[in-house]
């Protein structure tokens, strides 16, 4: 038994040491994303929005959005009325999840910045996604107003990935495979397993073919016996 | 057979017990076919098809032997499962496309299957030839070197034979191991990797199952499969190289009498280490065209690592008692499913392989009961390990269908003693200096004491020591090695001397054409002068 309770002790230590070597996280970095928005012709506003590019489900995620007047006329100033987001899902045909953030804000200077902090929830059902940043901005000149939008993470950029289940599950064990692959892979997994175990079954074979013989003679010895 | 038997057989037909016991403690099934001068025995290696043919030949100085290996051909059927193998990867790479086809529809790639997902044809085609070569090469010499031991332990004349010990080179024992192991670790491979065979409709559901990607499931699938070929081919593989190491010792009892037991451990422990690393490198070496397709530096070290360290763990298990490594390998599996299930909590890659290990346990649990085909076989007298952990034992098969008797090899220890002490007599009678009786010589022909003499001078001209019945025949090769440049004269000579043989030993020999033989001794006799 001493034994045993030592190869135990054993396996538990190497097998826990060898899966450790395995299991890396890379830590999640905030991605900024900044485009260049011309409002008409004498007005230019820089917009940049930060979040990171992996949301966990369930979670609140920072965005920050900062929007930073970069050409404007003189005697001109810029009215944001508000910025709106919205998720764009693979798949859909529409936006869902429109948020929208009242701001009524004038921008009068070249240089002079406004800035928002906001916490958003990862859409469910999906498994990535990305954001439209709407800005509603009107400079005094301008008749009527227009709604000026960017991507966030960007045309080039990858989707926002969503990691499920972190936090929620210890054990992640969704059990048997689907019914397709199960039937087909039990058949060669039966097969394969009565190759390996074939010369067990040979064994197998020869000890019942062994007995019966003998029982067959031992039938006969008392039969036998019996007419004597 | 009882002694009184033995004391009135003829030389010929103790020759012919006498190949029949040694070949029968090989582990041969034997036949024998006996004429009036000549007598022939057959073997065959049980329940697999060697041949070994001895004939036996009654000559005047006493009984000569032959031994030829038969039915070679035999060797090359260990080439049967790559030569399946080759078939497959040829076609693969003359059609590409047929794999993807019978996927769509049929539902399963039989070439993904049984070659591996990303198969590198061209690669995979090389290394088969090159492994399947070194398995049958090995194999024929292995045989070869068996029969050399035959030969050797029956010189010419059967009663001066000497009982060498025989010793098998570890490296044929290693390879032979191999050979099972590989085809275990294949199939147990094809087992975890069948699921990404099937077709891609089939596979998209499978993969959502796990909610990752197949790169991922893949990655963690390779990783746990690098660990289970280590673990569990190294610990295999010990088994079977220590029963080889205990069968080589059973059929000499003096060489485990001579090692000190310290020592020995040592040296078992150091030759398990060297052919786990060689079986793990002829898996790296083959799967990596087949299902390890993109192996790090790093993995290939780490499953070196896990394959020493389980070699030599192992060796103390199998020191405690062979079945602990079962145990072993049971708990390994069971334990590696908990600690995958948590590590899968940040990334289900291991998903796969939890499902896939809870069957493993079935598999290594059936590779525990091949055990007892060993035992079974023992009992029937065959004494082979190469049989344990053997997936594809056809011969056995046949066997069993041909309900061939077998005869035992248990009473063999027995018949071997007696003829050592027969020979012991025997021998005592040969080492004895040689007495010519020149008075029964003179009554066989006229010129028979002249050829004698002149022989008894050639002789002179070659050594000054006494000479025997053993040393003679050393002699006259020595002879002939002397007169290699004149052809006809040597072929004269050969027939000299089995005229010599008659002359001193064949008691009912009549010389006839005598002085032709005077002749040709005198020739010799001048040659042997110009060069001694």
């Amino acid at each position: 038994m001493k034994q045993i309770t030592k190869f135990i002790i054993f396996s538990i230590f190497a097998s826990l040491i060898i899966f450790q070597f395995n299991n890396v996280n890379a830590k999640e970095t905030v991605f900024t994303a900044t485009e260049i928005i011309d409002i008409n012709e004498t007005t230019q506003i820089t917009v940049s929005m930060a979040a990171p590019l992996t949301w966990e489900i369930n979670t609140g995620i920072n965005i920050s959005v900062s929007i930073k007047l970069s050409q404007i006329a003189q005697n001109d100033s810029l009215f944001i009325t508000y910025i709106k987001t919205e998720y764009n899902i693979p798949g859909k045909q529409f936006p869902e999840n429109q948020q929208i953030s009242i701001i009524e804000d004038n921008l009068t200077y070249i240089g002079e910045e406004f800035n928002i902090n906001q916490t958003r929830y990862a859409p469910e059902n999906t498994d990535e996604f990305n954001i439209t940043l709407s800005i509603l901005a009107q400079t005094v000149n301008m008749t009527n107003t227009e709604e000026f939008s960017m991507d966030f993470p960007g045309k080039d950029e990858d989707n926002i990935i969503i990691k499920k289940n972190l936090v929620i599950p210890v054990i992640n064990l969704p059990g048997f495979p689907n019914i397709e692959t199960f039937s087909r892979w039990i058949i060669i997994f039966i097969v394969i397993q009565l190759i390996i175990m074939s010369p067990a079954i040979l064994v197998l074979y020869f000890k019942i073919s062994k007995q019966k013989t003998r029982s067959r003679s031992q039938r006969k010895k008392k039969r036998r016996g019996e007419n004597e | 057979m009882s002694k009184t038997e033995t004391k009135q057989q003829s030389p010929l037909e103790r020759g012919v017990r006498k190949i029949d016991v040694l070949m029968r403690s090989f582990g041969m099934r034997t036949r024998m076919f006996k004429g009036k001068t000549r007598g022939i025995v057959k073997g065959t290696r049980k329940v697999y098809p060697h041949e070994v043919n001895a004939t036996i030949v009654e000559t005047a100085r006493g009984v000569g032997i032959k031994i030829k290996m038969e039915k070679l051909w035999y060797s090359f059927l260990k080439g049967i499962p790559f030569l399946f193998l080759i078939i497959l990867s040829l076609i693969q790479l003359i059609t590409p496309k047929i794999g993807d086809n019978m996927a769509e529809n049929v539902g399963f790639n039989l070439f993904a299957l049984f070659l591996g997902i990303e198969t590198k044809s061209i690669g995979l085609l090389i290394t088969l030839f090159i492994i399947g070569g070194i398995f049958i090469v090995s194999e024929i010499t292995e045989r070869t070197i068996r029969l050399r031991y035959l030969q050797d332990r029956m010189p010419r004349f059967l009663s001066g034979a000497e009982w060498t010990t025989a010793d098998s080179p570890l490296l044929l024992d290693i390879i032979s191991s191999i050979n099972n192991i590989l085809w275990i670790a294949y199939l147990i491979l094809v087992i975890v990797f069948a699921p990404f065979s099937f077709s891609s409709e089939i596979i998209e559901k499978f993969v959502t199952v796990y909610q990752t990607s197949l790169a991922n499931l893949l990655e963690g699938t390779m990783f746990v499969s690098l660990l289970d070929v280590s673990i569990i081919s190294s610990m295999l593989f010990t088994i079977l190289l220590l029963n080889y190491k205990s069968f080589r010792e059973e059929i000499d009892s003096k060489q485990r009498a001579s090692r000190v037991k310290v020592d020995y451990a040592t040296t078992q422990l150091l030759e398990v280490v060297f052919g786990s690393i060689t079986l793990i490198t002829f898996e790296i070496v083959l799967f990596s065209f087949m299902f390890w397709t993109d192996l790090t530096l790093i993995q290939i070290i780490m499953t070196y690592c896990v394959t020493v360290s389980s070699s030599i763990l192992s060796v103390w298990l199998y020191w405690q008692k062979e079945n602990y490594i079962f145990i072993f390998l049971e708990i390994w599996l069971f334990l590696s499913i908990v600690v995958m299930v948590f590590s899968n909590a940040n990334n289900p890659k291991f998903s796969w392989m939890i499902i896939c290990h809870l069957f493993l346990i079935l598999t290594v649990l059936g590779l525990y009961f091949n055990q007892f085909i060993k035992s079974y076989l023992e009992e029937k007298g065959i004494y082979e390990p190469s049989w344990m952990f053997n997936s594809f034992p056809i011969f056995a098969i046949i066997e069993v269908l041909k309900k061939a008797k077998v005869r035992t090899t248990k009473g063999v220890e027995k018949e071997l003693e007696e003829i050592r002490t027969e020979e012991l007599t025997e021998k005592i009678k040969e080492r004895s200096p040689l007495i010519i009786p020149l008075k029964k010589i003179t009554n066989k022909g006229k010129d028979a004491k002249k050829i004698i003499n002149t022989y008894q001078k050639i002789i002179d001209r070659i050594t000054k020591k006494d000479v025997n019945i053993i040393t003679l025949s050393v002699i006259n090769e020595e002879i002939l090695a002397l007169i290699q440049d004149e052809e006809k004269l040597r072929k004269k000579v050969q027939n000299l001397f089995q005229i010599i043989d008659h002359l001193l030993w064949d008691e009912s020999y009549i010389l006839k054409d005598g002085s032709k033989y005077v002749e040709i001794a005198e020739q010799l006799y001048s040659a042997i002068l110009k060069v001694r």
